[in-house]
């Protein structure tokens, strides 16, 4: 068919490459929901579609070597709009191919099962489409959970779309990307929250050992978020006096909420993305890496057989 | 074919009306203030420039949210374009920063404000020349354009400046006239070009550009909370300010690129003032007669006059809690 349909793994990759992604991978819903929490499951969504396609946009290369963090973070989110417009040009596709496929936002936060922290680290994507990337062999989640992809790393934003349209599945990566704690741990090292573990019991293997401190990554990846816009309020609640709510809260702070409400929107969860430039998987790392200043290697120190990494002087 | 004309028909293709490429490194020599390329970048050589129309149909209506919408819609293509062609660099193994286009940061300046100021970057570049309001004007589209920027460490030789002035200065000054906040300068010594001149209030612009921004979102609870007598709740909640505001989070519209009155009458544009200015709605704008010009004393002045009066009240929101709930107005600083 010639008219836009997506009827098979020809058709689809057509239309990503169309739409400017850079990476697509299908796996079996089912095979993906049994690596989540019931209540996190993408047969909770709808129990019509069979096939989770998973989309990454890479981030530029320019963004991820920024020196200045509003421009990463403006359009690092960015990305999330062309993902999820992409996401609805492959549904389109599908749909005039006679399926069915229902585009996932990955920046839309259900409440009732989740919260805010689920987009951390650094807003690349939500847990169930994390795992169905995994599944469908795009890559596999380094040691703070990210998703690590062999092209890219870490530096991309994922999208999804459900369908019923039977397609072939990626494998899963047999390897781990990561080199883990021990060898490299430069995310922690370089993690201003310290959400990342900072040390392991020698010879642990990664599965053991990757963990993230999501509110902890929360409060720098997303500065002025739904946490923030919490605090604030009941902050402002506890004042003493008009003056004081005037004075302290009625400025600057809403200025920041509104800023990253009403201009920054999905960028709002990329406020931080330290973990993302340091990560040396991917080979885009040297493009990556041409222009910043030479990254230290971070120091390990070894006590009570257990492997630290060190954050001093990153 | 060189990399840059390579780059410029594909900008082309892909939307971009007028484009053009400055050196990084002289930039930074000129820029006073921390809106220098290395601010956003280490070691790149070239911006690159381009210009993207608003819709010539957006601006013949009076309509401010319409207005606003149109704008942002254009600003999304900036951003498409500007992600397209950090692609194409990226694809020839060039390293491609993006540079955001309608966003401010508190951490350039004391005041927020953006990362980079395109309008220089546009007139070292060649594509237009900033006006007497520090609007850029481009040649086809007079100030009607949005700008996108992306750094990169490709060099691209770069296009000369334009060598003349396209804005008249005060010898027009219809962007004085109309100027709902009166940011713009109204006066100039005779005889000097409009580049020794050119300014812009930039605080003042914001109270019209932002009207349903930040500032007047702080305004207006500040307003609220320092009011002295009991405030009827109901209408402090029901009001058209807080729809517009919740538009305002929503679309962004009324947020920035909100006011457009200096738009509406510049003359400079050979491709879409003549259409725009055919509409009903624009010749309202600044009637036959009501540019009134003096020199004396050295000195041109125009006579400030502001928009049509059915528009100005859209450029004062700052008190309109304070107006419904009957408090005192807050003062503007």
């Amino acid at each position: 068919m010639s008219n836009g349909a997506i009827t098979d793994a020809i058709s689809l990759t057509a239309a990503a490459t169309r739409l400017d992604i850079d990476l697509v991978n299908v796996a079996l819903i089912d095979d993906v929901d049994a690596l989540l929490p019931e209540e996190r499951r993408l047969s909770n969504i709808s129990r019509q579609f069979t096939h989770v396609i998973v989309v990454a946009r890479r981030q530029h290369s320019g963004i991820s070597s920024a020196n200045h963090l509003g421009t990463k973070q403006f359009f690092g989110g960015h990305l999330h709009y062309f993902v999820t417009e992409a996401g609805g040009e492959i549904v389109e596709g599908i749909e005039k191919g006679g399926r069915l496929a229902l585009p996932l936002y990955t920046t839309a936060i259900d409440f009732d099962v989740t919260d805010q922290n689920d987009l951390t680290p650094a807003g690349q994507g939500a847990l169930p489409v994390r795992m169905a990337a995994v599944v469908g062999g795009m890559g596999t989640l380094g040691l703070n959970n990210m998703l690590l992809t062999p092209q890219f790393g870490p530096r991309i934003v994922l999208g999804a779309v459900l369908t019923d349209l039977e397609l072939p599945l990626g494998v899963p990566l047999t390897e781990e990307l990561c080199p883990g704690l021990e060898k490299c741990g430069r995310c922690a090292a370089v993690c201003p929250a310290q959400a990342i573990p900072l040390s392991a019991p020698i010879g642990a293997g990664l599965d053991q050992v990757r963990n993230l401190d999501r509110a902890a990554c929360a409060r720098y990846a997303q500065p002025h978020g739904v946490n923030s816009l919490m605090e604030f309020v009941e902050a402002a609640f506890e004042t003493k006096s008009k003056e004081e709510l005037i004075q302290n809260y009625l400025g600057e702070p809403v200025a920041a909420l509104w800023r990253e409400t009403a201009m920054m929107k999905e960028a709002a969860y990329m406020g931080c993305m330290e973990c993302e430039a340091v990560c040396p998987v991917g080979a885009d790392f040297e493009m990556v890496i041409r222009h910043q200043d030479p990254q230290e290697k971070p120091q390990h120190t070894i006590s009570d057989g257990r492997i630290f990494v060190n954050q001093e002087g990153l | 074919m060189t990399m840059r004309d390579e780059l410029f028909a594909y900008a082309e293709e892909i939307g971009a009306d007028t484009i053009g490429v400055c050196s990084a490194e002289e930039f930074e020599a000129q820029v006073p203030n921390r809106q220098k390329p290395s601010t956003t970048a280490n070691n790149m050589k070239s911006m690159i420039i381009f210009a993207r129309h608003m819709l010539g149909g957006a601006l013949t209506h009076s309509s401010l949210p319409y207005q606003a919408r149109n704008s942002h819609l254009v600003a999304f293509e900036i951003d498409e374009i500007t992600d397209k062609i950090s692609r194409w660099l990226e694809d020839r193994d060039a390293v491609a920063v993006p540079v955001p286009n309608e966003a401010v940061f508190t951490d350039i300046d004391e005041k927020p404000m953006g990362s980079l100021d395109f309008k220089w970057v546009a007139e070292a570049a060649g594509i237009g020349t900033v006006g007497l309001d520090l609007n850029l004007l481009t040649p086809d589209h007079g100030p009607r354009v949005y700008l996108g920027v992306i750094m990169t460490d490709a060099y691209m030789e770069p296009t000369e400046p334009l060598d003349r002035d396209l804005c008249p200065g005060m010898s027009c000054g219809r962007c004085a006239v109309i100027c709902p906040t009166q940011a713009v300068p109204t006066e100039a010594p005779l005889g000097e070009g409009v580049r020794d001149y050119r300014d812009l209030k930039k605080k003042s612009c914001a109270f019209g550009a932002t009207r349903i921004g930040a500032r007047s979102l702080i305004m207006n609870l500040r307003a609220v909370s320092a009011a002295t007598h009991d405030i009827d709740t109901d209408a402090a909640i029901d009001n058209l300010y807080l729809r517009d505001l919740w538009q305002s989070l929503n679309s962004k519209a009324g947020a920035f690129a909100s006011c457009f009155e200096c738009w509406y009458v510049c003359p400079i544009g050979k491709k879409d003032f003549k259409p725009m200015y055919g509409a009903p709605t624009r010749k309202n704008d600044l009637p036959r007669g009501s540019v009134v010009h003096t020199k004396e004393n050295d000195v041109h002045r125009v006579t400030h006059r502001g928009p049509p009066e059915e528009r100005q009240h859209e450029y004062e929101r700052d008190s309109e809690l304070a107006s419904i709930l009957d408090i005192d107005a807050v003062q503007r600083k």
